[in-house]
């Protein structure tokens, strides 16, 4: 993982906004976080701002006005953004969520741990 | 030869001189069975006539009275021969004209004949024997029977048996005839048949002839014919026709049965089973309706039942969660103060969220286990009550709440309660302004053929709930009744995303409809309609 990198969360729930922003500058202080408040307003900022590039997105499921899901079908239809890849960040574990966000593009499943040291783990394997 | 071989008893002829000769062949020849016997009652004399009748010879100087071996009254009495007409011919002197009587032949075959004994008398006018002829009669008898047999048939016979000519005259009609049709059998011989014809059905009997002429049958033909009384019979008529010796047809014999009950009958059956199929096709249509509404309780109930575990899974989860991530991030934030505070409120906040999320979601699995209790609930009272509870919110939002007269309904007041409380409690949470709430009510007919309201047709009374609040997107109008559905951050507007929920769930419970029209920055108008239960007062 090289420096420069931004990483963009798309999560309702704004303690746990603080939580991934605290736990990721822990793993790797040089990456970016980039936060929305729902799905409506990832998916306006990511349509206007053409220069808004994330290496990662980080996309919640329930979320009020548009869901993760229907966030994720919106995200993948932006053209510059098909590669980037999408990791679920839900406090789901269902296998059917799974399932179904992986049919619709996502290329991974994090689930919201309840321990601090349990999410840094996982979000240092994304990063390292 | 002066005698007469068949003597007349005042004759003074004997046997004797007709032996001989011409008479004597004329006795022998004659193809009648004839005898002769002395005073003594010994046959003396017999031609082969009597001996083909007998079917055996006399034994001349034994048999005595009758050259058959039995004789027997027609009544099946055995006559002994000395009881046999000739026998009392000559013991009394004196002759019936003719007996009927039956002999046994030879072979055992029994035959019916006509016994004609006549005296003969010698010169000097003594009784000198008899001669008697015999006549078989059993073939003639067994026709008699026979007719007198199908007489009685057709006389007896539930069923009109009618004949006629070619012409279609009437020649017979018996007593079943006259019971059905209502004529007696002098009132109709001789008439033509179509007097029993309705007007409209007389083209059929030229038909019948036709086909009768041919020698035809016409089998169970149904038909109307007209009584006496003029009363119009449904009726089965089998028609045959009727051929004399050589072989003419030369008219028909008609069976007629009154079907009128039957076919009566068969109305009445068939009625009774149409109104049957009737009954049982709305026993089933009924019985399909019940099902289907158990299908979809139960539909509802398993949703429900998804929704519980969902919720178990997630929203109770998630502050759960957060309690436990907030008190690791304190233990290893021990040492700044600040950080302590602002950790140890965070997971107060969880805690206290978690508490009304298992408070709302136990009232919602309430709704769906407990019984209505239901009773007449004045609205205006239930209202009042909310408002009560939230007076002071009210109060401190500078909200104003007007409220028309509301109806009296049937329904669970805890429910309706919670219901107000929960449509309040949202138009004073949802708005950045002093709040404008406005309860209003209506009445509203909903027809069988309404398409509008998924409601059964009647009169309902419509509560309109209205606001001056923040609103929200018409397009998310459905998703505000599932539970856990939130279209508002919580950061900026508090609650569990079950109120709205329970509001449905309760409206529904009194067979009601919930729906909700909203402009953002406008307000939101939450309309009810509950079956009417009394006109406003």
């Amino acid at each position: 993982m090289k420096n420069g990198k931004t990483c963009f969360l798309i999560d309702d729930d704004i303690d746990d906004q603080e939580i991934f922003a605290l736990v990721l500058k822990s793993v790797n202080p040089s990456i970016a976080c980039v936060v929305a408040n729902d799905g409506i307003e990832a998916v306006s900022k990511l349509t206007k701002e053409e220069t808004f590039n994330p290496d990662y997105i980080f996309l919640d499921l329930n979320m009020p006005r548009m869901d993760g899901k229907e966030c994720l079908q919106e995200i993948k239809k932006i053209d510059r953004l098909k590669e980037t890849p999408v990791i679920i960040y839900s406090t789901s574990s269902e296998q059917k969520d799974i399932i179904e966000t992986r049919n619709l593009g996502a290329s991974d499943y994090l689930e919201k741990q309840s321990s601090v040291a349990e999410l840094k783990k996982r979000l240092a394997h994304f990063f390292k | 030869m002066n005698d007469d071989a068949k003597a007349r008893p005042e004759s003074n002829s004997h046997l004797k001189p007709a032996i001989d000769g011409y008479y004597e062949q004329l006795f022998r020849l004659l193809p009648v069975a004839l005898y002769s016997c002395n005073k003594e009652g010994f046959i003396t004399e017999y031609n082969a006539a009597a001996v083909a009748l007998w079917g055996r010879e006399p034994v001349i100087g034994r048999d005595r009275w009758i050259g058959s071996l039995e004789i027997y009254k027609l009544d099946g009495t055995r006559l002994q021969p000395e009881e046999s007409p000739m026998a009392r011919a000559i013991t009394t002197g004196s002759v019936n004209n003719v007996e009927e009587i039956a002999i046994v032949r030879a072979d055992g075959t029994r035959r019916i004949i006509l016994s004609s004994p006549r005296l003969i008398y010698d010169n000097d006018g003594h009784l000198a024997g008899a001669v008697n002829m015999l006549n078989d009669i059993t073939e003639r008898k067994l026709t008699e029977d026979k007719m007198a047999h199908l007489a009685a048939i057709v006389a007896s016979s539930d069923d009109a048996i009618v004949s006629k000519t070619l012409d279609g005259i009437i020649t017979s009609w018996n007593d079943a005839a006259e019971r059905i049709l209502g004529y007696t059998a002098a009132e109709v011989i001789g008439k033509p048949i179509t007097m029993l014809i309705p007007p409209d059905r007389l083209q059929e009997e030229p038909q019948i002839i036709d086909r009768l002429k041919k020698g035809e049958r016409v089998d169970h033909f149904e038909t109307k014919r007209i009584t006496k009384q003029g009363k119009v019979l449904d009726v089965s008529l089998t028609i045959s026709p009727v051929k004399s010796n050589d072989g003419r047809i030369i008219g028909a014999s008609k069976i007629l049965r009154d079907i009128t009950e039957q076919k009566e009958i068969a109305r009445l059956i068939k009625e009774a089973e149409d109104r049957f199929k009737v009954q049982l096709e709305q026993k089933v249509e009924e019985r399909t309706g019940e099902l289907l509404a158990i299908n979809e309780e139960l539909g509802r109930s398993n949703h429900e039942l998804e929704q519980y575990a969902y919720i178990a899974s997630h929203d109770l989860q998630e502050p759960l969660r957060k309690i436990q991530t907030f008190a690791d991030l304190l233990r290893s934030n021990l040492d700044d103060p600040d950080a302590v505070e602002a950790y140890l409120a965070k997971i107060n906040t969880s805690a206290r969220r978690m508490a009304s999320l298992i408070k709302d979601v136990l009232n919602y699995s309430k709704l769906s286990r407990s019984e209505n209790v239901w009773g007449e609930v004045d609205l205006n009272l239930v209202l009042q009550d909310v408002k009560n509870d939230f007076e002071l919110l009210i109060e401190q939002k500078l909200a104003i709440v007007s409220v028309s007269q509301l109806p009296l309904i049937r329904g669970d007041q805890q429910q309706l309660r919670q219901l107000f409380g929960n449509l309040l409690s949202n138009a004073l949470k949802f708005c950045e302004n002093a709040p404008r709430i406005e309860v209003r009510c209506t009445n509203k007919e909903i027809l069988p053929d309404s398409m509008e309201y998924t409601l059964a047709p009647g009169t309902y009374a419509v509560i309109t709930f209205g606001d001056n609040g923040i609103g929200f997107d018409q397009k998310y109008a459905d998703q505000i009744f599932v539970v856990f559905k939130r279209l508002n951050n919580r950061h900026y507007y508090s609650g569990t995303g079950i109120g709205l929920a329970l509001c449905k769930k309760i409206v529904e419970r009194h067979k009601g409809f919930i729906s909700v029209q909203s402009k953002p920055g406008v307000g939101t108008n939450f309309t009810i309609l509950f079956p009417a239960q009394s006109t406003p007062q």
